[in-house]
């Protein structure tokens, strides 16, 4: 079925404009072009559509209060916003409310791909339900220790940049939506970045102060998560596989890249965790408690209980928010690589055996030791046996010194 | 005066005595109040007027002291007031003068006590200076000169700015002048520093709006240009085919095949598509084109950069450079209309903040009709701005359809920092700076008439010329 993508925008040039840059896609998409927020409802209102491209700044209804309508009554569709403002206070707020900020003038190939991507979204997550849930969520819950901690430093005279981008960078919350930020290209930013802690650093204390202490995208876990689970417990364990698959994958290569993507996959990879945890809090305790009682992972859990599961949910949310493709799919594929297809020694596969390693090594009980590696799909990918013996080296070193305990 | 039990007296005694009661008056009258007067007698007459004279004494020494204390607390008064204070005696000789009127003017007290107050002024002023005074001499004392801004000069021989009071008093030295001063060299620093920096936000406010309306065009003359790049990739191949068939035909060989495929091609591609949108794409990259580079010129006329001087300048000009810039911030909530006299003569003028002043009305106009749209409604108001000319001045008339000045109010539009906005929106200073600029800069004048619920205009007249 064709997707369907609603286009809204004020300037009839700018409409015309992108029917004719899109001409080329128009057997797989059903494009809408409409001139006001009013008849952009209208449209939603006489049929569904996948994705919503919305203007900011128009005469009556603004981009804001629509995103903020379609948010409610349409959580599924996707939300850009294609802007020409440079308005910071209008892209904080946006962000809030859509789920990608693109910055007019967009060049043709990342208007493009992105959109390609947008439409491509729903098929990561086949239940409709939990497809609202998560296009709803304008903000995943943070440690309340850090969280604090990056309120009190904001708010503090003689806050250091250095300090703050190193909080967000050990919760797996504020990295991914410092990573969704960052690929707004309104805050025209390189979209590879190294780390959070960079990331920090180029967005600066002027832009991180309101996002973080108003704009309500960053929040602090608030309700309690289901008994057996913590918040803590995933930081650890996200900071783990992380600071391991970024070691692995230098020494593979000199190349940054491939590091840093691991550094980011590797933080984020279970934020689908945070969702379930929060979002459907009754359906995940049981899945966790069927991990306890049968000895299997819980992704496995997960899948009995909700019929899907933590890697699906969060490739779908960072998929959402527009996060690089690498990272999608390490979040999507790292307990069965083997479904995203051809092996290849990239971010997937490094995150998947850190992963395995780092559960082998710490974490509560039902946690360690129920998953293996998959060596016939990494062997394939060029990962030799004795490079595997030398990881599991470098994650007893690791972990050694994360718990000295 | 007998008394039966007093001792008797004789003269002599009473007569020293009498002196010595002299004495200490004579002491007392010398200021000397601290000794009580002994005077050492058996008589009781004397006595009783040694008391009265000791009465008298010490009721004097306490009213002079508390003379002395009030004059005291009134010096350090004068010595620590701020302001400068200055007297001088009708032939203008200065009799008294407190630390802060010696510092502003870069002497001590001492410097300038008995010397005439001309020493004060720059040579123009003092010219004048004696016509002033008589004319005050001729009015009762009661009238005072309430503060003005004059031009006051420094030991340096700087010139500088004071407002100064003067109030006279009637005294037994005759006519006392007192004058009261204030430096306003940093009053008018700020008040300049003020004027810039509102301009500064006020483009920095801007910047954003322009930046939207280049932005904008750019992306859909980038999206046309992509698409007519593609579509004449698929031109190319038909005109390729067409080449083809022209050959074929020069050499007298076209094959059935030959046109079939050529059919085929054209069939194949969108050609009628292409031949639909390509004048369109065209047009509108055109349009846009225009768009950004007429924003462009419009900011380059607006800031007008390094011009402190009047020069010749069209207000007309200034109308729609400004309106360009600002369109960001008006065409969300309203229409413009120019209605501007074509023949309006150039006028001596600061271009810079002129157009600035336009911009503070047309914001004001913009903002008002905001407040009156109703919310998410597609509606909007109307700006209407025309120009106009007299026989030595042009006038600017910009009239929004917004809420319009309630009365209570309109006495207050003008000052600094009066605003009814809300933090970010406004901070009061626009109607202020319009109204330096055009009155104090120009020589013009600013006014406005207004109807709650129908709309505001604001009127600016500017002289031709300006005086030197
Ligand atoms: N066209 C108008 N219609 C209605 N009210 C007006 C209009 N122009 C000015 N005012 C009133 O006068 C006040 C002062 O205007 P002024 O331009 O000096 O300051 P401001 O607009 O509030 O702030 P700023 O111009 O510094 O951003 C405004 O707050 C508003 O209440
Ligand atoms: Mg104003």
């Amino acid at each position: 079925m064709a997707k369907r993508i609603l286009f809204v925008d004020d300037q009839a040039n700018v409409l015309e404009g992108l029917r004719r840059l899109l001409h080329p896609y128009r057997h797989e998409w059903e494009m809408v072009f409409v001139e006001s927020g009013a008849e952009a409802l209208r449209q939603l209102e006489a049929s569904p559509f996948d994705v919503l491209v919305t203007d900011m700044r128009m005469p009556g209804m603004n981009g804001s209060e629509l995103l903020q309508l379609v948010q409610q009554r349409y959580p599924q569709v996707v939300r850009m916003v294609l802007s020409g403002h440079a308005d910071l206070i209008q892209a904080e707020r946006a962000l809030g409310t859509a789920h990608q900020y693109l910055s007019k003038p967009c060049d043709t190939q990342t208007l493009r791909a992105t959109l390609v991507r947008a439409c491509a979204v729903k098929e990561r997550l086949a239940d409709p339900n939990l497809r609202r849930l998560v296009g709803q969520m304008a903000s995943l819950p943070s440690r309340p220790d850090l969280f604090g901690e990056l309120v009190r430093e904001l708010e503090s005279e003689d806050a250091s940049i250095q300090r703050i981008g190193e909080l967000i960078g050990r919760d797996v919350a504020m990295t991914a939506k410092l990573l969704q930020i960052v690929n707004s290209s309104f805050f025209g930013l390189p979209r590879r970045v190294e780390s959070p802690a960079q990331a920090a650093c180029f967005l600066g204390l002027n832009i991180l102060r309101p996002v973080v202490l108003s704009s309500g995208i960053f929040s602090r876990l608030s309700t309690p998560l289901p008994a057996g689970y913590t918040i803590e417990m995933l930081t650890e364990h996200s900071l783990a596989v992380s600071r391991l698959a970024e070691r692995m994958a230098r020494s593979l290569t000199s190349e940054r890249q491939l590091a840093n993507d691991a550094l980011m996959a590797g933080m984020v990879h279970d934020v689908g965790q945070l969702v379930l945890a929060s979002g459907v809090p009754e359906g995940f305790e049981e899945a966790l408690g069927e991990a306890r009682r049968e000895g299997v992972p819980l992704h496995v859990a997960e899948r009995q209980v909700l019929g899907t599961d933590h890697a699906a949910v969060g490739a779908y949310l960072l998929a959402l928010w527009g996060l690089p493709a690498s990272v999608v799919e390490a979040a999507a594929y790292h307990h069965d690589p083997a479904a995203a297809g051809d092996p290849a020694l990239g971010t997937l596969a490094l995150v998947h055996l850190a992963n395995v390693l780092v559960k082998q090594r710490m974490g509560p009980d039902w946690m360690r030791g129920h998953e293996e590696a998959d060596r016939e799909w990494l062997g394939r990918a060029g990962v030799s046996e004795q490079q595997m013996s030398q990881w599991a080296e470098l994650a007893d070193k690791l972990v050694l010194q994360e718990s000295p305990a | 005066m007998a008394s039966t039990h007093a001792p008797r007296c004789d003269s002599a005694d009473l007569r020293r005595q009498i002196n010595e009661l002299a004495d200490y008056l004579c002491g007392a009258v010398q200021g000397n109040f601290d000794l009580l007067a002994v005077v050492d007698t058996e008589d009781e007459d004397m006595q009783k007027l040694t008391m009265m004279v000791n009465f008298v004494l010490e009721s004097a020494r306490r009213a002079v002291c508390e003379l002395q204390q009030r004059e005291a607390c009134l010096r350090s008064v004068l010595e620590t007031a701020a302001e400068g204070i200055l007297t001088a005696n009708s032939d203008g000789i200065i009799q008294t003068c407190n630390r802060a009127a010696a510092a502003m003017f870069g002497y001590e007290p001492e410097e300038v006590l008995d010397r005439p107050i001309e020493m004060l002024m720059p040579d123009a002023v003092a010219l004048t200076h004696r016509m002033q005074v008589e004319r005050l001499l001729a009015q009762p004392a009661t009238v005072s000169v309430p503060a003005r801004e004059v031009t006051a000069r420094h030991q340096s021989g700087r010139l500088f700015p004071i407002s100064l009071a003067v109030s006279q008093a009637e005294t037994r030295q005759g006519r006392m002048f007192t004058a009261i001063m204030r430096d306003l060299t940093e009053e008018k620093r700020m008040q300049c520093e003020l004027a810039q920096a509102q301009r500064l936000e006020s483009v920095g406010q801007l910047a954003a709006g322009i930046a939207h309306e280049i932005n904008t065009p750019t992306q859909f003359i980038g999206d046309n240009l992509r698409f007519l790049h593609e579509g004449f990739q698929e031109l190319q191949a038909i005109m390729a085919a067409c080449g083809r068939l022209v050959e074929a035909i020069d050499k007298g060989a076209v094959q059935a095949e030959q046109l079939r495929d050529f059919a085929a091609t054209w069939r194949g591609s969108e050609a009628d598509y292409w031949r639909r949108e390509f004048p369109s794409a065209i047009q509108q990259s055109l349009e846009g084109n225009e768009r950004v580079a007429s924003i462009v010129r419009a900011m380059k006329e607006f800031s007008h950069p390094g011009v402190d001087t009047p020069v010749l300048a069209s207000l007309n000009d200034a109308v729609r450079t400004t309106v360009t810039v600002s369109r960001n911030e008006w065409k969300y909530v309203a229409e413009v209309e120019l209605h501007l006299d074509p023949e309006l003569p150039e006028i001596e003028c600061l271009p810079g903040p002129l157009n600035q002043v336009i911009l503070n009305l047309v914001i004001n106009a913009a903002h008002a009709i905001e407040k009156v749209l109703p919310r998410a409604s597609a509606e909007k108001g109307t700006i209407h701005i025309s120009t106009s000319s007299g026989p030595d001045s042009v006038e600017l008339r910009v009239s929004d359809s917004g809420c319009g000045i309630p009365p209570e109010i309109r006495d207050r539009v003008f000052d600094p920092f009066f605003t009814t906005k809300e933090v970010g929106k406004g901070t009061g200073q626009g109607l202020a700076i319009a109204r330096n600029v055009v009155v104090d800069k120009h020589g013009g004048s600013i006014s406005f008439e207004s109807e709650v619920g129908r709309g505001t205009t604001f009127v600016v007249r500017l002289p031709l010329k300006q005086r030197q």
